[in-house]
């Protein structure tokens, strides 16, 4: 079977095949990343949107990774930022908000569930947050997350760290059971 | 214990989407691939010569009239890149398994197939935007015996300027209806109507003809897509008819659309491909496996590379054939 960078490599000649074939492999993963922060609809036009940014970056993927997730994820990134860059073009003083985690709060609160927990991230810096949530979420490891983020691994591995110390800090409901776990802190998951 | 990665990971779960949104996603990708200007590596692969989709003799009559028409020219390329859908492939397989249980028309009558046709004919001058166009609508009535052999009739029943309509004008003599007999020699005057005969029933066989004979390409998918969906509206025998079926099943970047309602509110399942944003979906009985309707519609605006369709709204339909009665006569001059 072809990893990734294999495909890569074939795709940056003229047959587009195999990056569609690396699209299938990832689409999915994609998907929910997307759908988790702009909500499903927006998602599906943003998928696409994903992929051409992608095969037009391709030559930037470095094929010592052999898995393209995490820099797919960077593009997925660039995209979500994007969108919420032009969604609200017009309104009186807007300028670029970095971290759109307002809307997806809400989105999470149709949830309805662990108010807490929402609380909680939404106490979190952005980038230590980004990290936390690429991890929980998409299932990456820090060093992955470093890919998708474009920064350094131990760069990563830190603001992983410094999430997780404050979301427990912020977990008052949960703290008991928290304090009892520290598994996995900074480490690669999976 | 339930860790803190955990309680994140409980809130932020979503369910994956259906598979057509991935499959959608990758068709826009793909037309939108195809149609970047000056994408060196995608038109590198395009044909160098755009074979035309089968065009209904309805049509040559806004052709002939105006000066300079975009006809409904489909062209063929870069519509190999994704994967078959497994759904739809099941569908057209289970269709070709059902009309190949067909009987067969009998020595001597034809099968007798009444369609309805519209089509969206638009002529520009600018290069800019459609400023001329009609909607045409008629009829199209095929006779045709085991062989394929027979003839064609297709009439025009209304012919509607567009708004904007520059004054060009429709030549009358082209509003007469339009006689074709098929045959060996059919076909050399009006290239672009399918003929039904002598075509091979054995799948691998009759795909290989069609990107042959109908310049489909060799690994030109929609366009085979094309030539193989009007070869199957206008087929005879059972087993062709269900040979289509089965080439249909075998193309890349077939997608399933589900359950769907066809001009005279019958109610089928749709499948198709889109290139260049041009969706092509064929919409069939799956109780019998007969075509009920073949449709051609923006999906993505702005995607064609023919500038007429460029400004044209997503959901605008270019053209059907909407399929409204098929029953065996005596012989090719009986009407039902």
């Amino acid at each position: 079977v072809e990893t990734d960078a294999d495909l890569l490599r074939r795709a940056a000649g003229l047959d587009p095949m195999p990056f569609v074939e690396l699209v299938q492999r990832h689409e999915k993963a994609i998907h929910r990343y997307l759908s988790r922060r702009v909500g499903p609809g927006p998602a599906e036009d943003l998928l696409s949107d994903v992929w051409m940014a992608a095969f037009e970056d391709r030559a930037t993927f470095d094929t010592a990774w052999s898995s393209a997730r995490p820099w797919l994820f960077g593009i997925a990134r660039n995209r979500v930022r994007s969108y919420w860059r032009n969604k609200r073009p017009d309104s009186p003083g807007f300028e670029y908000q970095l971290d759109p985690w307002p809307e997806v709060d809400d989105r999470l609160a149709i949830v309805g569930k662990a108010s807490e927990v929402r609380a909680a991230l939404r106490s979190l810096p952005e980038e230590e947050r980004e990290v936390l949530l690429l991890v929980a979420w998409e299932e990456l490891t820090p060093s992955e997350a470093a890919i998708a983020l474009g920064i350094p691994a131990g760069t990563a591995r830190s603001r992983l760290h410094r999430a997780r110390v404050a979301l427990r800090g912020n977990l008052r409901v949960l703290a008991s059971d928290f304090l009892g776990s520290d598994t996995n802190m900074g480490d690669d998951r999976g | 214990v339930v860790d803190d990665i955990d309680a994140v990971r409980n809130i932020g779960a979503v369910p994956d989407a259906e598979d057509s949104v991935y499959e959608w996603a990758r068709e826009v990708f793909i037309a939108r691939l195809a149609a970047e200007p000056g994408r060196d590596d995608a038109r590198a692969r395009r044909p160098q010569r755009r074979p035309r989709r089968p065009v209904r003799a309805g049509a040559l009559v806004a052709g002939i009239a105006a000066a300079t028409t975009v006809g409904v020219f489909l062209a063929g390329g870069l519509g190999t890149t994704v994967g078959i859908s497994s759904a739809a492939a099941a569908t057209l397989r289970r269709a070709a398994a059902k009309v190949a249980t067909d009987p067969s028309i009998p020595q001597g009558d034809y099968l007798y197939t009444h369609s309805n046709i519209s089509e969206l004919e638009l002529t520009q001058q600018t290069g800019s935007s459609p400023d001329t166009g009609y909607n045409i609508t008629g009829t199209e009535e095929t006779w045709v015996n085991d062989v394929g052999e027979g003839r064609l009739r297709t009439s025009q029943t209304s012919i509607e300027a567009l708004p904007g309509d520059n004054g060009s004008q429709v030549l009358p003599a082209l509003q007469q209806p339009i006689n074709l007999t098929f045959g060996s020699t059919y076909g050399e005057s009006f290239p672009d109507i399918v003929n039904p005969s002598g075509w091979p029933t054995q799948p691998g066989a009759l795909r290989t003809a069609i990107e042959q004979r109908l310049d489909a390409g060799a690994t030109k998918s929609y366009t085979t897509f094309l030539s193989t969906t009007y070869l199957l509206s206008e087929a005879g025998s059972s087993a062709l008819r269900s040979a289509c079926y089965q080439v249909l099943a075998t193309l890349p970047g077939l997608s399933d659309y589900g359950s769907a309602t066809d001009s005279l509110g019958r109610t089928g399942h749709a499948v198709g491909m889109t290139f260049e944003g041009i969706r092509t979906a064929i919409i069939l009985n799956t109780s019998t496996g007969a075509l009920l309707q073949v449709t051609n519609a923006v999906a993505i605006p702005g995607a064609s590379d023919v500038p007429a369709y460029k400004v044209l709204a997503a959901g605008t339909v270019l053209n059907t054939k909407t399929l409204t009665d098929q029953t065996v006569v005596s012989s090719a001059t009986s009407e039902p």
